[in-house]
């Protein structure tokens, strides 16, 4: 089945096909038609092909080799892959509790109904600082993590939820009163990382 | 041709050409699962396709009545 990238590299090809027809003399523009066929092939059909490809680059900005790919972000990925099931973010990824390909923004979107739009609105923001201004050396979030992102997934859960620790403060957790970052963490320890075993991924 | 024909498919020509790279790179970038690849089709892809577009608005707007 054709991939997605492979539809729209099809579809421009078509697109650049019609222009070319029109484009080699102005006679097709002034036939009968011709000018509502010029304006789809020079304006709306590449309007329509930019908005796809636009669409397209957001589905993949939610991959972890995307977020990953500024070098800012490196020791955050080495902090998946630490053989230490201690960390939090490491044990996450490597026993598969989220989807290792969309990893970061599993945990790092907001789960409310603008959060995936707010989420990318940041990421284009981080890629303009990245590439464009100045990024700061030691990165923070911007608000203290919620534990809504940890109970989207958690809450309800027979593992979470039979477990006496979490019953005596479930309400805590709920209102963020108590951070499960307070029991759980380090979650991406990026200043000890030097000489530390890592676990590789098993190919499929 | 008309030397307002020929103004015209030059027009043309040039909207097409800014519009073609632009797509192209667009579709290029689309292979690429990198943060710069985004950049690529924003800055570069998406800037070719809006001016070729402009310049074939311009040819449009500019061409004189029949």
């Amino acid at each position: 089945m054709p991939s997605i990238e492979q539809g729209f590299a099809a579809f421009v090809l078509v697109i650049i096909a019609l222009i070319a027809a029109i484009a080699r003399r102005a006679g097709p523009f002034h036939a009968r038609g011709g000018k509502a066929l010029a304006f789809a092939a020079f304006f709306l059909l590449p309007i329509c092909a930019t908005v796809s490809g636009l669409a397209v680059h957001v589905e993949h900005s939610k991959s972890t080799e995307f977020c990953l790919s500024c070098h800012i972000m490196e020791k955050y990925g080495t902090s998946l892959h630490l053989d230490d099931q201690g960390h939090l973010a490491a044990a996450h990824f490597q026993n598969g509790r989220i989807d290792r390909e969309q990893a970061c923004f599993t945990c790092h979107t907001t789960y409310t109904m603008f959060g995936d739009y707010k989420a990318k609105l940041k990421g284009l923001k981080h890629i303009y600082v990245n590439y464009l201004g100045h990024a700061p050396a030691k990165i923070k979030l911007y608000e203290a993590f919620q534990n809504r992102e940890c109970l989207h997934c958690h809450g309800g859960a027979r593992s979470f939820e039979s477990q006496s620790d979490h019953q005596d403060i479930r309400g805590e957790l709920t209102s963020n009163k108590t951070s499960c970052l307070e029991c759980h963490s380090p979650v991406h320890d990026i200043d000890h990382q030097a000489g530390a075993k890592l676990w590789q991924e098993p190919k499929p | 041709m008309t030397p307002q024909d020929l103004q015209l498919t030059r027009r043309l020509q040039l909207a097409g050409g800014l519009i073609s790279v632009g797509l192209l790179v667009e579709a290029a970038s689309l292979y690429v699962l990198k943060a710069l690849s985004f950049l690529a089709f924003a800055g570069i892809g998406g800037g070719l396709v809006a001016a070729g577009v402009g310049v074939f608005l311009y040819s449009v707007a500019s061409e004189p009545p029949a």
